[in-house]
């Protein structure tokens, strides 16, 4: 995995620059990633609409000692542009909004945002306004056209406000902190959807998850490597899990974050017992589970056989839903908190399908469903499952692919790049704050918005 | 530190030792997986493995105390400088210690002793040897050369002695394969003692094939997933062959005691290959414990050491714990029958067999031991019920850690109060042997 | 089990003449004058011995001890500072050697077979302190392959003349008879059957020459091959008495005590000399024999008092 690919740094010398210029290729730069102690952004931040939530997100911003604009003015210079549309009734109403932002474009800094705030579509309580309705798909569909404009990095997410929340929300302002820091760097075109007020937010933004001790599967290398790596950043005690045969890497990982190396086949009928156990004996608590670790076993239907199906089905979805099971049934019994959080791995596969993938497909699928499912009961004590759904992300895996095939994938999205695993770690982190518990049941696509799927 | 009474040494009472695991990388033949890694190399590894699964990466631990058999002169300090490769703190002192293949116990019941005595509160006895990268060194004339070189002042006298260097000079001399002062290998060593104690071929393949199969079954229930990391590459000891068979090992060719012509017994399949490897094991008093919030597998009751009169043939030169055995068991009052598992290490299947054997004869008892009664039987479904050394392969002081995190673990599973018993004969005519009690 | 069949002798060392030298002369030198002498025509029959008793005084050397243990892979005698039992004869051998080497002596030195050798230790030799050396030779016998030699030596203190070490070798020239005597019938003795092997040398080739380097006896016979067939030899051969060390190493205690060797073949080099060590009452038993061939090299014992 390199760090930036050599496409990626070509274009970014003054050559590579001028021929990509010249002949319209795709010019992807270095994105901005979060390292502790970052700012939420450099320059100004534009708040575009005296709504609820744009004021608040300004009041807010503005508390924080941000440059806090409320006008676009000209040639200005921002870091990022947050749009409200919470209070918009009728498409008619973006207008205004719509064209601001449009004048404030063209000085949006390299790796800026953009950030769009709306109300659930979904809210029960519009169900037969259908300018409501209307507009709120409207914004959505602005915010997923607008990221596939942007350049330079920047990317365009979009907030919606669930029934009766508001941006006053510790979930919604940990969504709004999310997309505007580097954490987000690898999502665009997405949204995050802030269905309840739950939640609280940290005395300190740069340690979210102190004290938390939180157990990560597939923990020894690629993506669950760096989310071990960004939990314990943030804070956490990792409980890192890995096949034996993988130990060797998971102690590595292990004494870098300072977490416990657990040598363990997740597909064992009593692994979520014995994980229970031991962070019980070790800790006292467990926080929260981050179901990562899946495999693949690529093949055409009709080419499947039973190991090939049975074997991906049992690590991808049938061990982290026979683990839920087993933690949950201790949920409010001393170790597992009653604000506990899941997260689990999905993939772009399993929401738009991928040829030879039909098992992977099918088990990714089945962590969104499970995701959807689990919500209502985790809320109950105040706790969460999300998950996320990494697209191109540049890891060994993907460095063995063929070169032709990996470079065609790798632009195949709007930041024109290959994501990296911290950023589907991030992702992960977010969901288990207790500031985002407001966010449940849903899943997050971290794939710089992919042309694959929706 | 965490302890509020008087330490043992400074008047208090003696306090417990406690096992709270262990870890080791997999066992390789020699000169395969692991020939290229140091000693230093493989001790860091199996610490870290261990820090990993602890959690002990930054803390100060009263002290590591590790060694092993085959030693670069380099690596005076092995241990303090793997200490230093870890993740441990660099405050944690360390020492080397060196008892051949009884090293590893010797290593882990120093740390022990110094635990009930209150001198630290929590420590990791490890051992580790090479067999791939075991020193080399010059013949006793090229060294002589080489030293008048080192003492020549002018250039003229170095370049006098140098033009006496010839090729064979730099011909390295072998690591000594058998006992000094006699000789002889191990295995020929061992032959005698099996031929004495009429040993047959039959029990001796017998006992190898259990311990093949039951490490296997180990493997597969998951025994060792909180015992052992990883390698380069290696996740299994690789001298262990599952569904080993008597026919498969009644074929093998003699390799020791050819001297007895039809009633040699030994093979390659009943006797432990070279072996590289490490391993080590966590102890502590049990306030550490609990403070830590670690758990206690066992507690290391005691241990002893023994030597025998092999140099003129008198006795068997891994014969040593059969004297270590009963005063080990006297001194806290227990007989055979109260060990719930005995860990014998297979440094050869004769030697295991030869020392039951002795243990329950009367005029060993009585004219070797000095002993009014037969010590007795060793139940042997409580034999080595893991496996051993003829399976995992047999780094020489790895050897003893290796057992006590694996017995460790068994009499936790079988409960409080269980009994085991390990046995470890080594070079010189000595031997280490120890009790540990499940928690 | 090898029984030994050593020369039942007492040392008669009375009636002899002193020759009394200031140094021992080199065994290069000896060796030298054997050269010549064979030139010379040889003898076949053996006059009497020339009835003198040769003396010197000499230290036995930290260096030589040092040297020798090194050689050996011991750490020598137990208690720091008295010699171990192969120093004191290495010492004395020069003194000896020039003694047989003397063209008054009736056997040739060259060819001679080294069949037996037996120690006393009295008391321990100190190391690096004068001592007195005495050498003689006593009791030529006919022998069945030819004729027989005791040569005797004496250590003792030279301050207080008490005596701390004697030893006896046997010697056999086969070229000389003594004239007159009845040659004795060849001894029946009883085939040799390996006892259990408990301990195993390695000889390598270059055994002779760093046991040569250490004690001075740079005999050709135990250089290299070639030198060996110079002198008839089929190859180069141990010295009996690194063998003798060999045996000693580490076993040698504080005085009193004796050992003996009876030597039954050579020992060729390279090669692998399976040893069975056998304690037996107040003795050691020790037999060393090559395996391949069923053949006895040696027979020896260690008798502690």
């Amino acid at each position: 995995m390199s760090p930036t690919d050599s496409y990626t740094r070509f274009v970014n010398r003054p050559f590579g620059k001028q021929v990509a210029k010249t002949i319209g290729l795709p010019r992807p730069v270095p994105l901005r990633r979060h390292t502790q102690g970052d700012r939420l952004a450099s320059g100004s931040i534009l708040v575009i609409g005296e709504s609820d939530a744009g004021n608040t997100v300004a009041e807010q911003l503005w508390a924080e000692s941000y440059d806090v604009r409320r006008d676009p003015g000209l040639k200005q210079k921002f870091s990022a542009i947050i749009v409200a549309f919470d209070d918009a009734a009728h498409p008619s109403d973006l207008s205004e909004r719509v064209l601001q932002v449009s004048a404030a474009l063209r000085g949006l800094e390299p790796n800026g945002r953009v950030i769009t705030i709306f109300r659930d579509p979904q809210d029960s309580s519009i169900s037969s306004d259908a300018n409501r309705i209307a507009v709120r798909h409207s914004v959505e569909g602005f915010t997923r056209s607008l990221a596939k404009e942007m350049r330079f990095g920047a990317t365009t997410n979009g907030i919606i406000l669930g029934q009766d929340v508001t941006m006053a929300a510790p979930a919604a302002l940990a969504a709004l902190r999310f997309f505007l820091s580097g954490r987000s760097a690898y999502v665009a075109g997405q949204f995050l959807t802030v269905s309840s007020s739950a939640g609280a937010v940290p005395a300190d933004w740069d340690t979210p998850l102190a004290d938390m001790v939180i157990v990560v599967t597939g923990a020894a290398r690629g993506i669950g490597e760096a989310i071990s790596e960004t939990l314990a950043r943030d804070g956490a005690t990792v409980i890192g899990v890995d096949m034996p045969p993988a130990g060797e890497a998971l102690t590595t990982v292990m004494n870098r974050v300072g977490g416990i190396a657990v040598q363990m086949d997740i597909t064992d009928e009593n692994a979520g017992n014995e994980l229970l156990r031991m962070a019980e004996q070790r800790f006292g608590r467990l926080d929260g589970i981050v179901h990562n670790a899946g495999i693949t076993r690529d093949k055409l239907l009709a080419n499947m056989d039973a190991a090939r199906w049975d074997s991906l089905i049992a690590v991808n979805i049938t061990a982290p839903l026979r683990i839920n099971e087993q933690l949950l049934a201790a949920l409010g019994q001393g170790v597992v908190a009653e604000n506990f959080r899941i997260t689990a791995l999905a993939s772009t596969s399993g929401i738009a399908g991928n040829r030879g993938q039909t098992n992977y497909a099918a088990a990714k699928a089945g962590i969104m469903g499970m995701t959807q499912a689990l919500a209502g009961q985790l809320a109950k004590t105040g706790g969460s499952i999300n998950a996320v759904a990494p697209g191109f992300i540049e890891t060994a895996m993907t460095d063995a692919m063929p070169a032709a095939t990996r470079e065609v994938a790798r632009r195949m999205n709007s930041l024109q790049q290959g994501g990296r695993p911290v950023d589907v770690a991030e992702a992960i982190a977010l969901f288990h704050t207790d500031a985002a518990a407001g966010i449940n049941g849903t899943t997050l696509r971290v794939c710089g918005q992919s042309m694959v799927g929706k | 530190m965490t302890s509020t009474s008087t330490a043992a040494i400074a008047g208090g009472p003696l306090r417990p030792a406690v096992v709270l695991g262990g870890n080791r990388i997999p066992f390789a033949r020699a000169h395969g997986a692991y020939a290229g890694a140091s000693n230093q190399d493989m001790l860091t590894s199996a610490l870290e493995g261990l820090v990993a699964r602890f959690g002990l990466q930054g803390k100060a631990l009263g002290e590591v105390v590790a060694g092993a058999v085959m030693k670069h002169s380099a690596d005076f300090n092995l241990t303090r400088e793997s200490v230093l490769g870890t993740s441990l703190d660099a405050h944690t002192p360390a020492h080397d210690v060196q008892t051949a293949c009884a090293t590893g116990i010797e290593t882990v019941g120093g740390v022990a002793n110094k635990i009930r005595l209150g001198q630290i509160e929590s420590g990791i006895g490890g051992g580790v040897d090479t067999i791939s990268d075991a020193p080399l060194a010059f013949n006793s004339e090229a060294r002589e050369l080489f030293m008048q070189l080192n003492r020549a002042r002018t250039t003229q006298d170095k370049i006098k002695i140098a033009l006496k260097l010839r090729p064979k000079h730099f011909a390295p001399l072998a690591p000594q394969a058998g006992e000094v002062r006699t000789g002889l290998s191990m295995g020929e060593h061992q032959a005698l003692t099996t031929h004495h104690w009429g040993v047959t071929r039959e029990e001796q393949d017998e006992l190898a094939m259990h311990s093949h199969n039951n490490m296997a079954s180990a493997y597969d229930e998951g025994f060792f997933n909180d015992l052992i990391t990883p390698f380069r590459g290696l996740d299994r000891d690789n001298n262990m062959r599952p569904g080993s068979t008597l026919e498969a090992l009644a074929k093998l060719r003699v390799a020791f005691g050819k001297q007895f012509g039809d009633e040699a017994t030994m093979t390659a399949g009943n006797s432990t290959p070279m072996t590289d490897g490490a391993a080590a094991a966590l102890l502590s008093s049990e306030e550490w414990a609990i403070d830590h919030n670690l758990p206690i597998l066992a507690e290391f009751m005691d241990f002893e050491v023994a030597a025998v009169d092999f140099v003129n043939g008198k006795e068997g030169l891994l014969m040593a714990p059969t004297y270590a055995i009963p005063r080990i068991l006297d001194r806290h009052g227990l007989s055979l029958d109260d060990i719930d598992f005995f860990e014998i290490h297979e440094a050869f299947a004769g030697t295991v067999l030869a020392t039951i054997e002795a243990l329950g004869d009367e005029d060993y008892n009585k004219n070797v031991l000095g002993r009014d009664t037969v010590l007795g039987q060793i139940d042997r479904s409580k034999l080595n019920v893991k496996g051993s050394s003829l399976a995992s392969g047999h780094p020489f002081a790895a050897t003893g850690p290796r057992i006590v995190a694996s017995l460790a673990k068994m009499l936790h599973e079988k409960g409080e109060g269980s009994l085991g018993l390990i046995s470890v004969c080594a070079a010189g005519g000595q031997g280490a042997v120890a009790l540990m009690r499940g928690r | 089990m090898v029984d030994l069949n050593i020369v039942d002798s007492t040392p008669q060392p009375e009636n002899l003449q002193p020759v009394r030298l200031g140094e021992i002369p080199s065994l290069t030198s000896s060796y030298g004058k054997v050269a010549t002498g064979l030139l010379r025509a040889k003898q076949s029959v053996a006059s009497s011995l020339p009835g003198t008793r040769w003396e010197t005084s000499d230290v036995i050397s930290r260096r030589l001890v040092d040297d020798y243990n090194a050689l050996m892979g011991s750490s020598g005698v137990v208690g720091q500072n008295s010699a171990p039992s192969i120093t004191v004869h290495i010492t004395a051998f020069g003194l000896s050697t020039a003694m047989m080497a003397e063209r008054r002596f009736p056997l040739p030195l060259l060819g001679m077979v080294h069949l037996q050798h037996k120690v006393w230790h009295m008391s321990d030799v100190p190391i690096d302190q004068p001592v007195r050396i005495s050498t003689w030779a006593q009791n030529m016998r006919p022998h069945h392959a030819g004729t027989t030699v005791e040569i005797w030596v004496q250590i003792l203190d030279a301050a207080t003349e008490k005596l701390l070490w004697q030893s006896m070798a046997v010697y056999l020239s086969k070229s000389v008879v003594i004239p007159g005597a009845k040659k004795p019938e060849r001894p029946a003795r009883e085939p040799f059957r390996a006892p259990v092997m408990t301990g195993q040398w390695e000889l390598p080739r270059d055994i002779g020459r760093r046991y040569g380097a250490v004690s001075g006896d740079r005999n050709p016979i135990h250089l290299s091959n070639l030198s060996a067939k110079a002198l008839g030899m089929p190859s180069a051969i141990a010295h009996g008495m690194y063998a003798a060390g060999r045996m000693l190493a580490g076993r040698e205690t504080l005085a009193p005590y004796t050992w003996a060797i009876e030597f039954a073949s050579p020992m060729r080099l390279p090669s692998k000399v399976a040893i069975n060590y056998r304690e037996a009452g107040d003795r050691l038993v020790i037999t060393g024999w090559n395996a391949k061939h069923e053949k006895l090299h040696f027979a020896a014992e260690i008798r502690q008092f």
